[in-house]
């Protein structure tokens, strides 16, 4: 039941997201419907997916909305621009406060003795799958980081670029 | 001693490292790209001629598997990626912001690399998605409303590809419990999962259709390669459309799942769809850049015909293809970069006489031209030899007939673009003309011998490179 009604609740928000019409707002209903989504898969004992889930879809993506979102507002739309800039950091902190809980205390909590994923998995807890078995897919993910990071910084230096090249034209 | 976990390190530790070199001087930045590409050059050429021991490797946690298929595949990404760097080096005068292309650019490769060293279907997944994230940024890297686009339309359409992937291995995962290449076949072997089999097929062959642009799932391509910047339309025309989705063809169908003549016959019609729609729709371009676009489309009908033919000699044409196509393709995508940073255009009909004024560009085009076309002794020639020879001996005429008239139809549309750009009146506009820098011609000399000494030296390529791969999947 109760996972029903969490994909119900990301069902929602996917629409929400759908049919908003401020980036910013549709931004933040996907990282609602991704932390929803995590912890449908918390509750069904995909500790790796959840946390990527949480780490990559509501963090890290959110972020790169966010960023982009006030890289792209009209320098007439500064009050959103500064609040996306509050945002932004808060977030981060936001999702990096997630990923730590749900690693430490959350992940004993709702490890459910019916889970889905084969008990074996799991021997020698989270910490021995994430960086032991799975270290091949977590190179991956700094990988998807790193090519966000620089994905970003492109579009910075070209916004830098751009206001030169305007401020230019002005003078 | 090198080992397989290098195909990591370098490109992620090179790309680590980028910002740290653009303080110190532009040229540290290229000189790190450079140096990156060629220990990857030179890794991939070991895993083929022994130098880095290829078979299972494990450090830590890291699992990394590495067999003939992926040795060939291996070489065709570093190769044609330190080409790219090379001619990225001065073609990233006029764009700026070298530090974070060569980033994204060895990321990209890391993703490529990636996939073929991984041994479960999760981690190819990953690595498709590392190569394809930087490879939507670089499309757009001009930050031009085509480039921005292109980008856009090709992550809508990569996505849709990807979700049929992702719930494939889902149903795979759920039915089997594993997601390990071995273990899936040995499941499959004893006859489990007959009904997904179908279903989980039917998606990938669709989604990784879409990552290959094979025709009906190619409409990402023609608009992605012309608006990104050269060297990165060259290594996705001849590189990451092989990779993320005909290498995962090739190990879902010809290495895990049961060969079956329905998904024989699915890959001949395919292929057969996209070598001739693509030729015929190449040929009405005024565009180079999109024309060879859709050449992609038609050679890798070729390659999808020899994998859907299944007589080893077929098979092994179309792994040669594979390495011959991403030779000749970057090449020609280089050249049609140079061209464009010359002249300011892709329009063919706006140049004409091009040869006195752009010679290398000229000359390397030749052998890009006659290579694509299949002209003895260029590497081109002898892949679709076994290609066609294969479809023959297997009894498949007709098929074999539509690929030897397309050849020569693809033969007289390069001639014809040749004729356009670098024969026939010079335009007055071009008169001052010159030829494109150092390290781009230098780039495109080494593709242009590369794909001579690829068909002269056939014998020997065959027997390093290509039948080791054929061995993987059952053939020699």
């Amino acid at each position: 039941m109760g996972t029903i009604l969490l994909l119900l609740l990301v069902f929602l928000l996917v629409l929400a997201m759908g049919l908003a019409r401020d980036l910013l707002k549709a931004a933040i209903a996907l990282a609602l419907a991704s932390v929803f989504l995590a912890t449908i898969l918390f509750l069904h004992g995909a500790w790796v997916a959840a946390v990527f889930e949480l780490s990559v879809c509501s963090g890290l993506i959110t972020v790169l909305f966010v960023s982009t979102i006030s890289l792209t507002k009209d320098s007439d739309q500064k009050e959103e621009a500064k609040l996306t800039g509050y945002l932004l950091p808060a977030f981060l902190l936001f999702f990096i406060g997630v990923d730590c809980l749900a690693l430490r205390w959350l992940g004993p909590f709702f490890l459910d003795a019916k889970a889905m994923v084969p008990a074996d998995t799991l021997t020698g807890g989270f910490s021995k799958v994430f960086w032991g078995d799975r270290t091949t897919d977590v190179l991956g993910q700094a990988a998807l980081i790193l090519s966000g990071v620089f994905a970003i910084l492109s579009l910075f230096k070209r916004k830098a670029q751009h206001h030169s090249l305007e401020g230019g034209k002005h003078e | 001693m090198p080992n397989l976990s290098w195909f990591f390190t370098i490109p992620l530790s090179a790309a680590l490292l980028m910002p740290f070199a653009a303080k110190v001087h532009r040229r540290a930045v290229d000189g790190l790209a450079v140096l990156a590409g060629f220990i990857l050059l030179c890794l991939s050429l070991g895993t083929v001629l022994g130098g880095v021991p290829i078979g299972d490797f494990t450090a830590g946690g890291l699992l990394l598997r590495a067999d003939g298929l992926s040795a060939l595949f291996l070489l065709v990404i570093n190769a044609i990626g330190f080409a790219c760097l090379v001619y990225a080096t001065d073609y990233l005068d006029h764009l700026g912001g070298r530090a974070k292309f060569f980033g994204l650019f060895l990321i990209l490769l890391l993703g490529l690399n990636g996939v073929v060293l991984v041994h479960d279907l999760f981690s190819l997944y990953l690595y498709m998605e590392v190569a394809s994230i930087a490879a939507y940024m670089l499309v757009a890297f001009t930050l031009e409303f085509d480039g921005i686009e292109s980008a856009l339309k090709y992550l809508l359409l990569s996505v849709v590809g990807t979700a049929l992937i992702l719930i494939a291995i889902s149903l795979v995962y759920m039915r089997l419990g594993t997601l390990e290449f071995t273990a899936i076949k040995e499941s499959l072997a004893q006859g489990a999962m007959p009904r997904l089999f179908l279903l989980t097929g039917t998606m990938f062959v669709v989604g990784f259709g879409l990552k290959a642009a094979i025709m009906p799932f190619h409409a990402w391509l023609p608009d992605a390669h012309p608006s990104a910047p050269a060297p990165v339309s060259a290594i996705l025309s001849g590189v990451v459309i092989k990779v993320a989705g005909v290498y995962s063809l090739i190990r879902i169908f010809l290495g895990i799942y049961p060969r079956t003549p329905q998904i024989q016959g699915v890959f001949i019609i395919l292929g057969v769809v996209s070598m001739a729609c693509g030729a015929i729709i190449a040929y009405y371009q005024d565009d180079i850049k999109r024309m060879l676009a859709y050449s992609s489309i038609s050679q890798i009908g070729y390659i999808m015909i020899g994998l859907g033919i299944g007589h080893p000699l077929a098979i092994a044409g179309a792994l040669f293809h594979i390495l011959n196509h991403a030779q000749f393709k970057s090449l020609l995508f280089l050249n049609s970069g140079a061209l464009q940073f010359r002249t300011g255009t892709r329009n063919m009909t706006e140049m004409g006489g091009l040869e006195n004024r752009m010679p290398v560009t000229s000359t390397t085009s030749v052998f890009g031209t006659l290579a694509i076309a299949g002209v003895p002794p260029f590497n081109g020639f002898f892949s679709k030899l076994f290609i066609i020879l294969g479809a023959i001996k297997a009894g498949y005429y007709a098929v074999a007939t539509l690929a030897a008239v397309f050849s020569i139809f693809t033969l007289g549309y390069f001639l014809i673009i040749q004729r356009r750009v670098f024969f026939g009146k010079l335009n007055a506009k071009w008169k001052d003309l010159q030829e494109a820098p150092l390290a781009m011609s230098v780039a495109v000399i080494l593709l242009a011998a590369s794909c001579l000494l690829t068909g002269v030296f056939f014998h020997q390529i065959l027997s390093w490179v290509i039948e080791p791969a054929a061995a993987v999947l059952g053939g020699k």
